[in-house]
């Protein structure tokens, strides 16, 4: 369905509204949970280098400062957290969660080894090092909010309403599996003595990613983050189906890890969500581009509603001296332009009704699939 | 010559393929200083590339000088001094930070900023792991940042090439202080912020 509302109408107090950015590198998302309350998942920039999320709510005339309930960083990869330090910063009622994978004391020790004054360029690590000055802040101004991050793990409930049309918010994931990897991972990634000084380097497969199922209403909503099958049992996409949560199939889908082989577990379509759901994909158009052409037509089998944040290829890049294009022309393999766009699939549904229809609407760059 | 010229390795007399006493021909246009036991040679000590002064330099330069006594063996030994050997234009320069490497492939990808124009977008590119320099290639993890600057190379002979040379950033060791310092930080931050 195309747009039928103005992009800075918000939605009504009833209406579940899922809006996704991504601008072809990064990826956020922010979701209306009923009554004028907000959650923003992760965080990337658009091109005018504002977080995404945090810009278009401001737009819509939400009141960050009160009407934020959580931000939620589901891993700290630089595609998913540019820009959450200052949505965190404006959203001054809003609760901090990160991944129970990051909980321990080794991963603040990577933050402040690796923050700005250490010279490295990390901006995964410096984000987090942002909003730890924003919790230190928090402690000192407010106190009756003494208190650090919510750490998600499977099956924590993170936020819950009975106000009609009320709302559940659920961490699947990180597994008890997943988090010891990860912390063993964060372990070994610390600097020691006499080792040269390196930007570090979130590992892959992804141990750390967090999971969230939204129940609003009738409807519920699965945001897959960057969940990889990952190998070991118990961890990845086979943890979180193994935990019996008590939250509906959902209706829309964020299709996991950017729409990549690794993040398709047949079960998750089967067991978490409706048949032909609505599905939204963020691109990752750096290193090797996701979602490939395969990806796609495999996503398009299981939901014909598919979406895409940011539908415009690479474009070519600018043309230079002669001289240089002709050595480039010898060096390089592969070259490509990686230009922010400003793409949003936003999709709303009245949270009331047991038979929702959604509409959809492709903002910026964004496309159905 | 050059105030630029670099020291050819020393060279003993019988080390010359002439066989010549003599300050020999030398290919690439450099001179030969003929320096006995003893003798004191004044060089600048204002760059950390070793310089032959000249006569003009020495006269004009205002830098401080060390003298340094050689420590020539009996024999006479012989100084190669060399004029630069070409010229580098630079056409293009960027910052690249290496995102990921394929091994099978032999090849990476790094991202590049442009650094003559900044308000062109990164791009991601991906080459042959052949490129980077041998010194360097210990230096090809992800997350490394590097240099790479592409123009000609011009010849004293007058011949012009393109060129294209990469370099990756050195960055210096972890000191143990450092680290023992953001340790003490992470334990204050667990317990103030309650991250547990």
């Amino acid at each position: 369905m195309t747009s039928s509302t103005g992009a800075n109408t918000p939605p009504s107090v009833t209406e579940l509204e899922v809006s996704v950015f991504g601008p072809g590198v990064g990826e956020s998302i922010a979701v209306h949970i009923g009554g004028g309350e907000w959650i923003i998942v992760d965080s990337c920039l658009r091109p005018d280098g504002r977080p995404a999320a945090l810009a278009y709510l401001q737009e819509l005339g939400v009141d960050v400062s009160s009407a934020v309930k959580l931000v939620i960083a589901t891993h700290w990869h630089d595609d998913h957290i540019e820009g959450i330090s200052e949505a965190y910063r404006a959203c001054t009622s809003a609760e901090f969660v990160c991944s129970m994978a990051l909980r321990g004391e080794e991963f603040l020790q990577l933050v402040r080894a690796m923050s700005p004054r250490s010279m490295l360029k990390s901006s995964g690590l410096d984000e987090f090092d942002g909003v730890i000055v924003e919790l230190q802040r928090r402690k000192v101004s407010i106190r009756r909010q003494a208190r650090g991050p919510t750490f998600a793990y499977a099956d924590r409930t993170l936020l819950e309403s009975k106000v009609p049309p009320g709302y559940r918010i659920v961490a699947l994931s990180p597994s008890d599996a997943s988090v010891a990897l990860a912390l063993s991972e964060i372990a070994e990634s610390l600097p020691s003595p006499g080792t040269t000084k390196r930007r570090a380097v979130a590992r892959r497969p992804n141990h750390t990613a967090v999971v969230i199922a939204v129940q609003v209403g009738e409807l519920a909503v699965l945001l897959g983050s960057d969940l990889e099958n990952t190998g070991p049992a118990g961890t990845g996409w086979d943890g979180v189906l193994s935990v019996a949560t008590k939250i509906g199939r959902a209706h829309v889908f964020k299709v996991a890890h950017h729409g990549s082989k690794n993040g398709h577990h047949a079960d998750v379509w089967t067991t978490l969500l409706v048949s032909d759901p609505h599905s939204v994909v963020t691109p990752f158009l750096s290193g090797k581009a996701l979602p490939t052409t395969q990806d796609l037509v495999r996503l398009k089998k299981l939901s014909k509603e598919l979406h895409i944040t940011s539908a415009a290829r690479l474009s070519k890049p600018k043309r230079r001296d002669p001289a240089v294009e002709r050595l480039l022309a010898t060096i390089v393999r592969r070259r490509r332009v990686l230009k922010r766009s400003h793409g949003q699939v936003r999709l709303r549904a009245d949270a009331t009704s047991s038979s929702p229809v959604f509409t959809v609407e492709n903002l910026g760059t964004a496309a159905a699939k | 010559m050059s105030a630029l010229a670099s020291f050819d390795p020393i060279q003993t007399p019988s080390d010359d393929a002439t066989g010549n006493p003599g300050p020999p021909e030398s290919s690439s246009g450099g001179a030969k200083l003929h320096l006995a036991r003893g003798t004191r040679l004044d060089i600048d000590d204002g760059d950390s590339t070793m310089s032959a002064p000249t006569k003009e330099t020495r006269e004009s330069s205002s830098l401080p000088r060390k003298s340094y006594e050689t420590h020539a063996a009996v024999e006479p030994r012989w100084i190669t001094v060399s004029p630069p050997s070409s010229r580098v234009v630079v056409l293009q320069k960027w910052e690249g930070i290496v995102e990921e490497i394929d091994e099978a492939a032999g090849e990476f990808s790094v991202v590049v900023r442009d650094l003559i124009n900044p308000d062109a977008p990164n791009e991601l590119i991906t080459m042959s792991i052949a490129e980077v320099p041998p010194p360097d290639l210990d230096l090809l993890v992800p997350g490394a940042v590097f240099y790479w600057s592409m123009g000609y190379e011009d010849f004293l002979d007058g011949q012009r090439k393109r060129s294209s040379s990469i370099r990756f950033r050195r960055l210096p060791q972890w000191r143990g202080a450092e680290i023992t310092k953001a340790r003490k930080e992470a334990a204050h931050l667990r317990d103030e912020l309650d991250w547990r």
